[in-house]
């Protein structure tokens, strides 16, 4: 007998108090733990999987190593702490609410006024309050607002002459300082000797030292995710896709700020940047993007994925609501058992019994409402690097990474004696950003003695609908393959959905017009004035809890026709297909999935990423001399791994689709309800609804083997 | 009525242990309470109507004795949250027997040994360290390189599998029937 067997404390984790659901699944847990021990009392199961051992092509030349894990749950921004004011300084206002970086360097001069030196600060107003931010560069005002401000270091991009002299490892005269705003809510008004400029919601502003204030768009580029989907959809005819293109492509990204040369130029061409931001210098050769551009956007992005986790003022409040009706609610319950303990005395007392039953079902219903606009999703973004300690790393790379992209320090690695343990390490890293969902992202064998460096990013979400499917409805129904043929699966179905975004359209992807009244006897015919043609399809966006991120669906009418979408599934396309949708009941069927996927082949020399137009990071002529000259480095392998659960209560991860026909009536001239059927193959997207980055991206063609 | 409730209670106790020591996370209180349990219902037998489920009736019993150990010891707030509680029943009633069925328990236990052994190899791993093995979550965690964390995450993980997993097949074999 297991000599632990009483102890379940020890393998539980216990949930926060007010977590309702967290609460719930903690009895589940300790439910199962219990039915496990009683079946260690008689049982002794020993046989474990042979591991297995993928065969990595070795290499002489010294590599960097890409690596991308997609995954479910909630960012804490584990590096922030509250911001106190250090002693000997004014207290600030109390109206505002400061978080500080940890390595942050700010004083606060007066009640409304701040000097940032060094690091980042998030100001939120907790009621309407003027604020003045001072960093060497410019002053930024704010009043009842939320914003992240920071000021960093950074390299001039701007070498003198020649590779060499941009590899310097101690930064000198090359040096610049960048003051960075991005605005969640409100307005921040940024002014400088040569200009203002006034900043919303969801936009960053950059300020160069002696230059004026400058707007970047925080908005993701999306065409990166399709161009992948379309690469792997043609890579591997016939699977169903699960991968995270900003997890890969936020990799790159750190990678792309040590490339240099025609190395450089392509990771920015297979990445989307915009001809807007190719620099225009003497130098544009070897450095020939703004990065300095391009990382206040992606460090935009990646603060607005971290918020969504976040707990907002009116998320508190609502949080708040939700306590205060819980608590009314349990009282009511408890009157209502006093008083059905009061036997007879009950019965001449039935009126006011009536009235408490009526009351607290009014309550429940509010109580109910109040949840479905709590946010509950988890979102982490998370990015890290080890480097081999014996390696001498440009300092304002890391520099750079460390400070735009959240890496946190670059980590010292012995990938030269110890490559393996090593890979544990970045493994055990991974599998907890992952929440154990991705246990080994570096295989074995992945790393040896001429890895220089590991760049990981890691992404986990999970959200629950903002209107769940019913468990009970849930049941097997057939799925009808591109063939095809037919197999079966568990089908969830929501009917009369209002949660849900909703259009049809043709083949050509035009919007087909979908009736609001139908004649009764249009329901009886063969469907054609209510949906598309044969060759058409239609798309749905349901919310998660929150309404920050959503899930999209789109299934083609004809189970044969997913292909055919696939060539019409571009960034502009899906943009100008979103603006079409509108929220209208809809009844949603699709089937619950899970899965987990490996493209351990993404950077191969000939692998996904090398076809799609970056060949030479991944051969002899890659230059990433903007990491450190000492040996040549060059991207040995990426790998990525995705995994989605998609359930009645939500997603773990990733994505659902589909489409259909058919719906009831019996009166004349009634409102129709559009039914979308994922059961055939489909594509499913999970995206942030601001800036419409693409989380998790993929498509289920077969979902034999997906059960969940 | 005394030999047939033995007959039952025979059959049910390793259920109602299982069920108790979920909610007091100690196998010997949960011996002790368990024996409460059905020294109560023997004596309230008269209040079981014939019909109704016998399971659920002696898990309320359970229930009540375990809630009221909490209130005396006047700590571990949480086992006492009725979410908690909800969480534990929801298990316990999916895993209910079913009308003639014979074994039911023996087949439970069955049940939940055939998806251990259809976790993957990461998830078994470390559900044969920590149940099987007896290894503390430390000890597991470096003999599997993992964190203690990491490990705990997993044991969730495959718990949350092996009752879906269980759900199926119990689905799957009334479906039979």
């Amino acid at each position: 007998m297991n000599n632990k067997s009483g102890m379940a404390n020890e393998r539980m984790i216990a949930p926060e108090t007010g977590d309702e659901e967290g609460l719930r699944e903690y009895g589940r847990q300790l439910a199962m733990d219990s039915l496990m021990v009683e079946v260690v009392l008689e049982a002794k199961d020993s046989d474990r999987p042979a591991n297995i051992v993928l065969p990595w092509k070795r290499r002489w030349r010294p590599r960097v190593w890409i690596s991308a894990a997609a995954l479910v749950a909630l960012a804490g921004l584990s590096l922030w702490k509250l911001g106190n004011s250090p002693s000997g300084q004014a207290k600030l206002d109390p109206r505002w609410k400061l978080v500080a970086a940890s390595d942050a360097d700010y004083r606060i001069l007066e009640r409304n006024r701040v000097e940032l030196r060094k690091g980042e600060l998030r100001f939120t107003s907790l009621q309407p309050a003027l604020l003045v931010v001072d960093t060497p560069n410019a002053s930024s005002t704010a009043r009842g607002t939320d914003f992240l401000i920071g000021h960093h270091l950074a390299d001039s991009q701007r070498p003198p002459t020649g590779q060499q002299a941009s590899i310097a490892t101690t930064p000198t005269t090359n040096t610049t300082s960048i003051t960075r705003v991005l605005v969640f809510e409100g307005n921040v008004i940024l002014a400088t000797d040569q200009g203002s400029v006034a900043a919303g919601p969801d936009e960053a502003v950059i300020v160069q030292a002696g230059e004026a204030p400058q707007k970047i768009v925080v908005e993701e580029n999306t065409s990166f995710a399709f161009d992948l989907y379309a690469r792997l959809a043609k890579e591997k005819p016939g699977e169903n896709l699960c991968f995270s293109p900003y997890s890969i492509s936020n990799a790159l990204l750190m990678a792309a700020e040590g490339a240099r040369g025609q190395t450089a130029r392509e990771i920015g061409t297979v990445l989307g940047f915009p001809d807007a931001l190719r620099r225009v210098s003497d130098d544009s050769q070897l450095v020939p993007w703004e990065m300095g551009k391009i990382r206040v956007g992606q460090l935009g992005l990646k603060h607005l994925m971290n918020k969504r986790g976040a707990i907002t003022l009116d998320q508190a409040k609502l949080q708040a609501e939700e306590a205060t009706l819980s608590a009314k609610l349990a009282e009511m319950d408890n009157k209502l058992v006093l008083f059905d303990q009061k036997g007879p005395q009950q019965q001449k007392e039935g009126g006011k019994r009536f009235d408490l039953v009526n009351e607290k079902d009014e309550v429940a219903e509010k109580l109910e409402a109040l949840r479905a606009r709590i946010d509950t999703s988890k979102l982490r973004v998370a990015n890290a690097i080890w480097g081999e300690q014996t390696f001498p790393f440009n300092e304002d790379w890391k520099a750079t990474v460390t400070a735009s992209y959240g890496a946190g320090a670059v980590q010292l690695a012995d990938f030269a004696a110890n490559a393996d343990k090593e890979r544990l390490r970045i493994n055990r890293w991974a599998e907890e950003q992952t929440e154990g969902v991705i246990a080994d992202a570096f295989p074995e064998g992945s790393l040896n003695s001429m890895t220089r460096l590991a760049i990981v990013n890691a992404i986990y979400f999970k959200g629950d609908w903002k209107t769940p499917f019913e468990k009970s409805k849930t049941s097997p129904q057939p799925f009808t393959l591109g063939t095809g043929e037919s197999v079966q699966t568990a089908l969830m179905n929501k009917l009369d959905e209002s949660d849900v975004k909703y259009a049809a359209f043709h083949g050509d992807g035009r919007l087909f017009s979908t009736p609001e009244m139908v004649d009764e006897s249009e329901l009886e015919g063969d469907g054609e004035t209510l949906y598309p043609g044969k060759d058409g399809f239609s798309m749905i966006e349901m919310p998660y809890r929150g309404d920050k991120l959503s899930m999209v669906v789109i299934a083609p009418n004809d189970p044969a026709g997913l292909p055919s979408i696939e060539t019409r599934l571009t960034a502009g396309n899906l943009a100008a297909w979103m603006k079409s949708m509108k929220q209208r009941e809809t009844n949603v069927f699709m089937p619950k999935f899970k899965m987990q996927t490996s493209y351990d082949e993404l950077g191969e020399a000939d692998g996904t990423l090398a076809a799609m137009g970056m060949p030479t990071a991944f051969g002899d002529g890659a230059d990433f001399s903007g990491m450190g000259s000492k040996e040549q480095l060059s991207i040995g392998t990426a790998v990525h791994k995705a995994f989605i659960s998609v359930d009645e209560e939500g997603t773990e991860a990733a994505a659902i689709t589909g489409y259909a026909m058919r719906a009831e009536a019996m009166r004349a001239k009634i409102p129709f309800t559009p039914t979308f059927r994922a059961d055939r193959p489909f594509i499913y997207l999970i995206r942030d609804r601001t800036s419409g980055t693409v989380l998790f991206l993929g498509r289920v063609l077969n979902p034999s083997g997906l059960a969940n | 009525m005394t030999d047939a409730f033995n007959i039952l209670a025979a059959e049910y106790r390793p259920m109602v242990l299982a069920y108790v020591r979920a909610m007091v996370k100690d196998a010997h209180l949960a011996e002790d309470l368990t024996q409460e349990t059905m020294i109560a219902a023997h004596e309230s037998l008269g209040g079981f109507e014939p019909g109704g489920n016998f399971g659920r009736w002696l898990r309320g019993i359970a229930r009540n004795k375990a809630l009221m150990h909490w209130r005396s010891e006047k700590r571990n707030p949480l086992l006492i949250d009725s979410r908690v509680v909800e969480g534990i029943d929801e298990v316990f009633d999916g895993f209910d027997r079913s009308p003639e069925e014979s074994d039911w328990w023996e087949s439970r236990k069955l049940a939940l040994r055939d998806c251990v052994a259809l976790l993957s190899g990461h998830l078994k791993a470390a559900v044969d360290r920590v149940y099987f093995g007896g290894s503390s979550l430390d000890e597991s965690a470096l003999a599997l390189q993992s964190t203690p964390a990491a490990v705990g995450q997993r044991l969730c993980r495959a718990r949350t599998q092996i009752r879906e997993c269980m759900g199926r097949k119990l689905q799957l074999s009334n479906d039979h029937e």
